[in-house]
């Protein structure tokens, strides 16, 4: 159950990162049509780290999301181990009732 | 900073639909942000232990760069407004002035457009932040005093632009044509301007 959740909330979160993606494309391209017949303002020091340091930002952030989103699918892969391996020990763990065996 | 040819030549239209778009990104990192909230609190409600607590963190992180995303993106989109909005106003007037120019004072004009749209853009930018700082910027015409050699058209063309241009950076020439420019019975004083508009009319 929990692994499970915790592989769905990763598949989404891996999801986010490309609409994140999708959002900074977006306004990568829309800052590149501005520039038609504006370059010279686009050019402006504070304007360009006010569109290209965003862009940047929102490139990191998009990274950083769908690594954290390959993280939870990792977490329910190790989630789930842990969980057989518990499973395994607490079975081995179970003392087999022998008095009977040998009638 | 913008010259008097990029002044007239650029296309505001580009930077408002550019602001537009930017805001549109804000308002889906709005979306995104929830839909991420809502991942963060299925964990939180059907996982424990440590290393549920390196993952909230982690994605407290993320969730805070979500935000700050959003943000920048709305204040990246108010710039790009401010600015378009700024400079569709600063052409028109500028438009406007140089019809009515002669070459010879084509220079005037450019000087004259240039400082008004500076002090249009410090006006709109005035609220501080980014806005403000970008309008600083892009406002920066260096001071010098432009020889005027026609003032009748000169104070035309100043007309059409002087009630917002920064008359801190002019130099007297321009300042002495602006006084008279702005006085009741100048061009765009009460009385001038309704005369002015009256003969655009006819």
């Amino acid at each position: 159950m929990v692994p499970e959740k915790v592989r769905e909330v990763g598949q989404q979160v891996v999801q986010i990162s490309q609409d994140v993606g999708s959002i900074a494309s977006s306004g990568a391209a829309t800052i590149q049509l501005a520039g038609s017949g504006n370059a010279g303002f686009l050019a402006t020091p504070a304007m360009a780290a006010l569109t290209a340091a965003h862009l940047a930002a929102l490139k990191n952030l998009g990274g950083q999301l769908a690594q954290h989103g390959q993280d939870l699918g990792g977490s329910a892969q190790t989630y789930d181990a842990v969980d057989r391996e518990q499973n395994a020990a607490i079975t081995a763990h179970v003392p087999t009732d022998t008095t009977w065996a040998a009638h | 900073m913008p010259s008097y040819v990029q002044l007239t030549a650029c296309n505001p239209q580009a930077f408002i639909e550019a602001g537009q778009t930017y805001q549109r990104m804000a308002a889906g990192f709005g979306r995104v942000r929830a839909a991420f909230q809502q991942g963060m609190a299925v964990l939180d409600g059907n996982w424990q232990g440590a290393a549920k607590d390196v993952v909230t963190g982690r994605g407290r992180h993320l969730d805070g760069g979500l935000v700050a995303g959003g943000q920048e993106a709305d204040s990246t989109g108010q710039v790009l407004l401010t600015l378009g909005h700024a400079l569709v106003t600063a052409q028109t007037s500028l438009r406007a002035a140089v019809a009515t120019a002669t070459a010879a004072d084509a220079a005037a004009a450019g000087k004259i457009g240039a400082l008004a749209a500076g002090r249009l853009i410090a006006t709109f930018g005035s609220g501080g932040g980014k806005a403000a700082a970008i309008a600083q910027e892009v406002a920066s015409i260096p001071t010098g005093e432009t020889k005027v050699a026609s003032p009748g058209t000169a104070a035309t063309i100043a007309a059409r632009v002087a009630s917002r241009a920064d008359f801190g950076r002019l130099g007297p020439v321009e300042r002495d044509v602006i006084d008279r420019v702005t006085a009741p019975t100048g061009i765009i004083g009460s009385e001038g301007l309704a005369e002015w508009t009256r003969r655009q009319k006819d």
